[in-house]
């Protein structure tokens, strides 16, 4: 390890390995925050929807869609 | 068989079965990546005539083995949701698209780390380096075509035509080294029969793979799983887990 840091290398790896470390920890990053804010976005419409459905009566009742069939 | 694949094919089995997954993928990924990094820095031996700068190799095949894997799963879910019409299959391709964007970008920057100490220079428009400059490219289409729709069935359909077509890229990156006169080295893994890397070089180097395999996983999961729940919000049971119910017959 000791050779490694003072090797004629040593920028190079530490570029390639600093740029991977980036790009996976950015992965882990974006997706667990993509994430959650989709799930705070959609919570944040049902609770909207909600509240006007409450103010206007009762509209039409939820109809389940299938990511399995066809459009 | 056909049985689980349909209940995979199911959003709301599909949504529980990829939150569980996602942390049993991802330990062993961290976990890998640290042997794999540690073999490769500090167990493994220099190279005899590139020295200390082959160890770049634990990072940059990795990353561009990745950058075809996902391509290829990506045009194959596209065009099972063309063909069967399984939307889950357009949630896996959509999610994709920006992991393999990300690691074709790393896969590129670390070969041209590699290449300057190498070659005397950080790009040469050498076949290799060109195609998988052109997967990069084609990544960006696939996002922007998505994007350019404001139909999801509409943009399903033409990025999935997209990445079927630039499928045909893959094996040109992987044979370009064999096909055409080339900067870069030939193949050194798929060479079962005469290994081009000795024993104590290789097992880091198939750690690695096998670590990133696994963190694309678990990556996947995260990114398949809002995909679903924003396709699904109508339905039932996406209500039930965006209030924080347990749906029915659903195990979160």
């Amino acid at each position: 390890m000791q050779s490694l840091v003072h090797s004629s290398y040593a920028q190079y790896l530490l570029i390639a390995y600093g740029v991977t470390a980036l790009v996976v920890i950015g992965n882990i990053v974006t997706a667990r925050r993509r994430f959650n804010r989709t799930k705070a976005r959609l919570r944040e419409q049902l609770a909207r929807r909600a509240g006007s459905r409450r103010a206007t009566g009762p509209g039409r009742s939820d109809q389940g869609t299938t990511l399995g069939s066809g459009t | 068989m056909w049985t689980w694949f349909f209940r995979l094919a199911s959003p709301p089995h599909f949504y529980a079965l990829a939150g569980r997954l996602t942390y049993w993928l991802l330990v062993p990924a961290i976990v890998l990546l640290a042997v794999g990094s540690w073999g490769g820095l500090v167990l493994a031996p220099p190279d005899y005539q590139q020295g200390d700068a082959f160890r770049i190799i634990y990072v940059h095949v990795p990353s561009a083995y990745l950058s075809m894997m996902i391509y290829v799963t990506m045009a194959v879910a596209g065009a099972i949701g063309l063909i069967w019409r399984i939307k889950l299959a357009h949630a896996v391709a959509a999610s994709c698209a920006p992991i393999g964007a990300s690691f074709t970008f790393a896969a590129l920057v670390t070969g041209a780390v590699w290449g300057k100490p190498m070659w005397g220079t950080y790009w040469e428009w050498d076949p290799r380096l060109t195609s998988e400059l052109i997967l990069l490219f084609l990544y960006f289409g696939y996002m922007g075509v998505r994007s350019a729709f404001e139909d999801l069935n509409q943009a399903d359909r033409a990025s999935a035509i997209l990445a079927i077509a630039g499928v045909v890229n893959v094996p040109i990156i992987h044979f370009s080294v064999i096909w055409w006169a080339s900067l870069h080295q030939g193949p050194t893994l798929s060479k079962l029969d005469a290994p081009s890397i000795a024993g104590n070089m290789l097992w880091p180097l198939l750690t690695m793979i096998l670590a990133f395999t696994l963190f694309f996983l678990a990556i996947l999961a995260t990114r398949v799983r809002g995909e679903v729940l924003e396709r699904e919000v109508q339905s039932r049971w996406a209500q039930d887990v965006l209030r924080g119910a347990s749906p029915a017959g659903v195990n979160l």
